[in-house]
């Protein structure tokens, strides 16, 4: 049984703040280019704290170019995440 | 200001601590945001960093990891990939930058399928943009050689050919001493290849490496930075017992040291091997011992196994003053400074004796697992000078003043106040308490041994039947000595107690241990309705450093029949005690962290 979206978000957010910004609060439609400080730098440490945390491997396209909290919260339901 | 400087040492402590990308980000930041400081005296450096990859996070963690080594830095980071053009063209803003140091960071993934691609191509590019920057400026330049590719997986393979055609046409090509080359494959073995590659972030975002290996990197390429800077290490200063050899020549004999190439000995002939390798480049040695010098010397012409020879140091303090007066005669004889000095010693209370006086050496916590000695080294950085010489106008310029520090003024009250700050307790207790510890110690000792009486339990019991025996245990700050002294007194009459035994570990030599002893076996003597204490000396091939003892103690020469030296303590006049207010005396068996408590 699929982690819910509700449980990833829970665990996703407290990375998103400790990484980006610390007042960030996270919703589907969210991605970089709405947040001035989420810039490519913070985006690999973003990534690599997921993987981390999370227990996922991202493949390079996914790495390089998911932006947006809705599809990276569905992926990461597709992959088995633990939450 | 205290509060400013804990700040500092906050973050640089987490900055240590830092394992992830994540966490020396957060350490980074927290340096710049808080616009911290160092001293206004700590030396300054521009460091440049140019590379072809992505070079960001390196340049973001520099300020922070040269501030861990008490450097400030301003950084200039090249755009991405623009290392050739940035050092070719003088007018670049790297050169408008005036760096006092370069850091050319390389990865292979680039240079091996990017434009450049044969090595002799390679060779020739780094070889042309650094020697225009060397002259454009007098930067300080690190280079790091290309790494290990993926897919070098045998010597027999063409990516293990490439790397060693580039890496031996740069180490030909590069011989002056402004240049030095860093090969990052022993860090990336250290690490392990599972841990160091990642192709997916050189795809995503030109990291050659997984980001969480960042400080690690960093650490390296900071502790070149500063090894190319430092004052070039000129002096080690080592201690001999437990540090040179493996056990105490005083104790064990020469013959029972470790020195055994393919036994507990290895580790020891490890560390003299590395000071081999030092000495071989210039660095002077020098001994610091607290040991007879005889038993010493018979180490060095007996055991064939010693890699170092006497002659091999330039000078030898070997008695039993603190070792600080031994460092400032050693450096006094060699006329030296500080700077460049370090001091290697098993024992951490010599160490921190030595640094409260010299707090400008370097004195690194060797393990107590001899193993581990060699290993700590290597990575402090201490000997990294690499090529710099001390005629680089780069590093002339970085030091706005060279500080000549005189060695502080030590006097007998500075070092009372180091024995007051180990916060010592004495514990005493009955032989029985430590029975094993007690007959270990009377067969094992040999220098700080008043009669040498190797008696069993029962000979012991059988001293002591009329008077008492007690032992000591020794804590301090830095932690528990354990049982170090043992003494019997035998009533002999109802005037009299005799010291019939009475031994200490040499360790803790020198710390007014034995002046709180004697006190404690006087009072208890007193305690009995004796009116004199008796020390008796007998001389053995090895016990001449307590010859004197008891005089220096206060006792007179009462009789001397050629084997046995007798002294008295009067035990009617109050004795003076000013040793023991430096050390606590507490009462056994109560377990000692009751009594520090």
């Amino acid at each position: 049984m699929p982690v819910s979206r509700e449980a990833l978000v829970r665990k996703l957010e407290p990375i998103f703040r400790s990484v980006i910004d610390p007042n960030l609060v996270l919703r589907d439609e969210l991605d970089a280019s709405q947040v001035p400080l989420w810039d490519s730098l913070k985006h690999i440490i973003l990534v690599v704290e997921i993987e981390t945390q999370l227990g996922v491997a991202l493949t390079t396209d996914e790495l390089a170019h998911l932006r947006n909290v809705g599809e990276l919260v569905t992926l990461l339901q597709e992959r088995g995440a633990q939450a | 200001m205290s509060a400013e400087t804990k700040t500092l040492d906050d973050v640089l402590t987490r900055y240590r601590a830092a394992r992830t990308l994540q966490q020396l980000s957060a350490a980074a930041s927290e340096y710049a945001a808080a616009g911290l400081s160092l001293p206004p005296a700590a030396p300054k450096l521009r460091l440049a960093l140019t590379g072809n990859y992505s070079t960001q996070f390196l340049a973001a963690g520099f300020p922070v990891a040269l501030a861990a080594q008490g450097f400030a830095a301003d950084i200039y980071e090249s755009p991405y990939n623009q290392w050739r053009a940035e050092l070719l063209d003088t007018g670049s803003p790297l050169h408008a930058f005036a760096p006092t140091h370069i850091v050319l960071a390389l990865s292979s993934i680039e240079l091996a399928y990017g434009s450049l691609r044969r090595p002799e191509a390679v060779v020739e590019a780094v070889d042309a943009a650094v020697k225009a920057a060397l002259r454009a400026n007098d930067a300080q330049f690190l280079i790091t050689l290309p790494e290990p590719l993926i897919d070098e997986m045998s010597d027999a393979g063409s990516a293990y050919a490439w790397r060693r055609e580039v890496t031996d046409g740069l180490r030909k090509a590069f011989t002056v001493p402004r240049v030095t080359l860093l090969d990052i494959a022993p860090l990336i073995r250290t690490i392990g290849a599972a841990g160091w590659f990642d192709d997916r972030f050189y795809d995503a975002a030109k990291l050659p490496f997984h980001p969480d290996r960042t400080p690690a990197l960093l650490g390296l390429l900071a502790n070149a930075v500063v090894g190319a800077t430092a004052p070039r290490c000129k002096l080690v200063v080592v201690d001999l017992d437990d540090t040179l050899w493996g056990g105490r020549v005083g104790d064990d004999g020469c013959d029972g040291l470790q020195l055994d190439a393919a036994g507990k000995g290895r580790h020891f002939l490890r560390l003299q091997a590395f000071l081999a390798g030092l000495h071989a480049k210039g660095i002077l040695l020098a001994i610091a011992s607290k040991n007879d010098p005889a038993a010493a010397q018979e180490v060095f012409d007996k055991r064939p196994e010693m890699i170092l020879r006497r002659q091999d140091f330039a000078a030898a303090e070997i008695h039993w003053e603190p070792k600080s007066s031994s460092l400032g005669r050693i450096l006094e004889r060699l006329q030296l400074s500080t700077a460049g000095v370090v001091f290697l010693d098993d024992n951490p209370v010599e160490r921190a004796e030595v640094l409260r006086r010299f707090p400008d050496i370097a004195a690194p916590d060797l393990p107590d697992d001899p193993a581990q000695r060699v290993p700590v080294l290597e990575r402090s950085g201490l000997f990294d000078h690499r090529l710099a010489t001390d005629e680089s106008r780069g590093r002339t310029r970085m030091y706005a003043e060279n500080v000549a520090r005189e060695a502080a003024r030590y006097d007998a009250g500075d070092y009372q106040e180091f024995l007051r700050d180990l916060k010592m307790i004495l514990q005493s207790a009955e032989l029985k308490e430590a029975r094993e510890r007690v007959i270990e110690l009377i067969h094992k000792t040999n220098q700080f041994n008043l009669t040498t009486r190797r008696y069993n339990w029962g000979e012991l019991a059988s001293a002591v039947r009329s008077g008492f025996g007690r032992c000591y245990r020794l804590t301090d700050r830095f932690g528990d000595n354990g049982i170090i002294s043992v003494a019997a007194v035998a009533r002999d009459s109802d005037q009299d107690a005799r010291i019939d035994l009475w031994l200490m570990s040499c360790r803790v030599l020198g710390r007014k241990v034995e002046e709180t002893i004697v006190a404690d076996l006087a009072a208890r003597a007193r305690a009995l309705g004796a009116r004199r204490l008796i020390g008796e000396y007998i001389a053995s091939p090895k016990n001449a450093l307590v010859r004197n003892l008891y005089p220096r103690l206060g006792f007179s020469e009462i009789d001397n029949d050629g084997v046995t030296i007798r002294y008295a303590l009067s035990l009617t006049d109050t004795p003076a005690t000013s040793a023991t207010e430096l050390i606590a005396m507490a009462e056994g068996p109560a377990p000692i962290a009751a009594i520090a408590g």
